[in-house]
């Protein structure tokens, strides 16, 4: 048998598909309840997946990530507040049409909405990702050098907010990753004396710390805020909305899916900046612009599309670089090095199994979060209801539970707190933290092709410059910066307060 | 005082000890490598300017004094209590301790009720330690009780 059909008879007659199934479950809860997204849920349960086989811990991982960021439409139609920041535009008219009745309708077309965003750039997965492979396969360290500081770069100036801390919060996850013994010769560094800093910063406890400990915490601060679910009747036949609509919004749905993909490759900005812009563009190309935010279903088409075709747009540099394009992702990459397995070109040679379970994984899961949440759709009130008390107390000691079973430390644990409250401080003070993930995951990387590239030469840094590849994207680089920096100088007194909460 | 200068300054601070941690540290030197320090040598000066930049671009926005909240303050205080216990008492029953008073202190005023955390408690850590045990086969810290 092909080794594709192998692996999809393994994931749908197996265990996989359960894992599959309950990740999907968790991420759709996780994603509708306001205050977690699927960052938080993929943080969480990523401690689970080292007990597995690698084809359940990627199916359960991409069943939270699918779900997380669908999810976030139900209580963006129910309660007005995004699930999730990829669902924000999804607010605009979806509550709306709740209020009017017509809720079952908005739910039935963010769903579906979802699904075939998915499903677009699942396509958008498979052509895409091994052609940049292929062409990736030619690179040196001179380039895998010069592309993560491009990256790097880009999602430090991209992240909302002001430039010097999206950038200050990069340099800050770089030096967290330089803790403990260097690369290639083994100088201590960072470690204070200490023995067990002497090990590094473990990738988990830092994940769970600033993307699930420090959530619960800003939460809890912004006090509960009142969640009045709105009385709707959910008893729908088919969909909830007729088949005419879904192709009258033909052209809708598939360019506000391409903005989902290209957005979700580039470094940093994934579902919470695609929706925004696709909401955007839909209004400008409708012909009632005017309705747009009074419950006009165009844009519940575009924002629900757009952010989970960002899904497979962020898996694509993921997979074939070894660059994450967004937080998710960050965690992801995490999780199949600690398999022992290194996302990058090479992957599609050497581990093509792990790649066909991506693609199936994504595949499945963006169907089954669709059936899950067609024939649930009754229970979404139920879902919203869930006690805060009950629910961020699980949450914690799941926090803590996942900090210790990697290593069997309880430093780890004091780590995980460490980050959940730099992580509090740092959104406090309108720092984001994606630039600081991916800094770190990126940055051993990134030294030693940087190191492995200058030993080669001989110590001569000029061939950074001269190979045009290279040459090419530290140029790059270095413009962003320059642009971004002079623009935040100038937008001092005129930018308003930019907000940098959920810019993973 | 500015709320996005007392961001900055703590970052220069942060970046002032990362420079001063690596003039300490004495590498080994290998043949046309550039060595270990460089790479965060490049981040902490980066990281000063940027903290420079925070101070130097910053609104005229002053800090909120919201920053402090007592129900998030205990909780923290209550995990940092529970991450000590675990060492001492294991597990289970520090789990027990940690989420009947999560749960009761997370209730709204009026509806604190000991029973029901009580019972959450001894679910939530019967089935945590049930599922990492038996499912995952993890090792869960045991205490004294080793």
């Amino acid at each position: 048998m092909e080794p594709l059909m192998q692996i999809f008879t393994e994931m749908v007659f197996g265990t996989p598909i359960l894992y599959l199934l309950i990740g999907a479950a968790i991420g759709i809860i996780i994603g509708a309840l306001p205050g977690l997204s699927a960052t938080m849920g993929v943080a969480l349960l990523l401690p689970l997946t080292f007990g597995m086989e690698p084809i359940e811990g990627i199916s359960m991982l991409m069943g939270v990530y699918v779900g997380g960021v669908s999810g976030g439409l139900i209580s963006a139609t129910l309660l007005r507040m995004p699930g999730t920041p990829s669902s924000v535009a999804t607010t605009f008219d979806a509550y709306p049409m709740a209020q009017r009745g017509e809720a079952a309708r908005a739910l039935g077309i963010g769903i579906t909405a979802s699904l075939i965003g998915g499903l677009l750039s699942f396509v958008a997965l498979v052509t895409i990702a091994p052609m940049i492979a292929r062409a990736a396969v030619k690179l040196s360290s001179f380039e895998f050098f010069s592309l993560t500081v491009f990256a790097l770069t880009l999602i430090a100036v991209l992240s909302q907010g002001n430039v010097f801390k999206g950038v200050a919060s990069g340099l800050l996850g770089i030096l967290f990753a330089c803790v403990g013994f260097a690369p290639i010769d083994g100088t201590q560094r960072f470690t204070f004396g200490s023995l067990e800093l002497s090990a590094g910063i473990g990738l988990l406890p830092l994940i769970i710390g600033l993307f699930a400990v420090s959530e619960i915490l800003r939460t809890i601060v912004k006090g509960e805020e009142k969640m009045e679910t709105l009385k709707v009747n959910l008893r729908v036949r088919g969909l909830g909305f007729r088949l005419a609509e879904l192709i009258q919004n033909g052209w809708n749905i598939l360019r506000s899916s391409v903005i989902g993909i290209a957005i979700g490759i580039l470094p940093g900005i994934g579902g919470s900046v695609s929706n925004l812009v696709a909401y955007a563009q839909a209004k400008q190309a409708s012909k009632k612009p005017e309705t747009f935010g009074k419950g006009n279903p165009e844009g519940v088409w575009a924002s629900e599309s757009a952010n989970n075709a960002a899904i497979g747009g962020a898996l694509i540099p993921m997979m074939t670089l070894g660059i994450p394009g967004d937080g998710v992702t960050a965690m992801l990459l995490g999780g199949l090095i600690i398999h022992g397995i290194q996302p990058g070109p090479l992957l599609f040679k050497t581990n093509a199994d792990i790649v066909y379970m991506v693609y199936w994984a994504f595949l499945l899961g963006v169907v089954l979060v669709f059936l899950m949440q067609i024939f649930g759709m009754r229970t979404f009130p139920l879902i919203l209801s869930i006690p805060k008390r009950y629910l961020y107390s699980i949450l914690l000691v799941l926090a803590v539970v996942g900090s210790y079973v990697n290593d069997n430390r309880l430093f780890e644990v004091w780590v995980m707190l460490f980050f959940g409250l730099v992580g509090f401080i740092l959104e406090e003070f309108d720092v984001p933290l994606g630039p600081l993930l991916l800094g770190f995951v990126l940055a051993p990387f990134a030294e030693v092709h940087f190191r492995r590239a200058v030993m080669y030469s001989g110590g001569d840094l000029t061939p950074f410059l001269t190979r045009p590849v290279s040459a090419l994207f530290l140029a790059l680089a270095v413009l962003m910066l320059v642009y971004f920096l002079v623009k935040g100088f100038r937008s001092k007194k005129t930018n308003p307060e930019g907000s940098a909460n959920g810019a993973v | 005082m500015r709320k996005d200068w007392w961001i900055g300054i703590a970052l220069v601070l942060v970046a002032v000890l990362c420079i001063w941690q690596i003039e300490m540290t004495t590498p080994l030197e290998l043949e046309s490598d550039p060595g270990p320090l460089l790479f965060p040598r490049i981040a902490a000066i980066g990281l000063l300017l940027c903290g420079l930049g925070v101070v130097l671009s910053a609104k005229k926005e002053k800090l909120s004094k919201k920053l402090f909240n007592l129900q998030a303050a205990v909780l923290v205080a209550a995990l940092i209590g529970y991450v000590i216990l675990l060492d001492i008492l294991g597990f289970l029953i520090s789990t027990l301790l940690f989420v009947a008073f999560s749960v009761w202190w997370l209730s709204r005023d009026g509806e604190k009720k000991l029973v029901p955390s009580l019972v959450a408690a001894v679910l939530v850590a019967g089935a945590v330690y049930y599922g990492f045990t038996e499912m995952f086969n993890v090792v869960l810290p045991r205490g004294v009780f080793n």
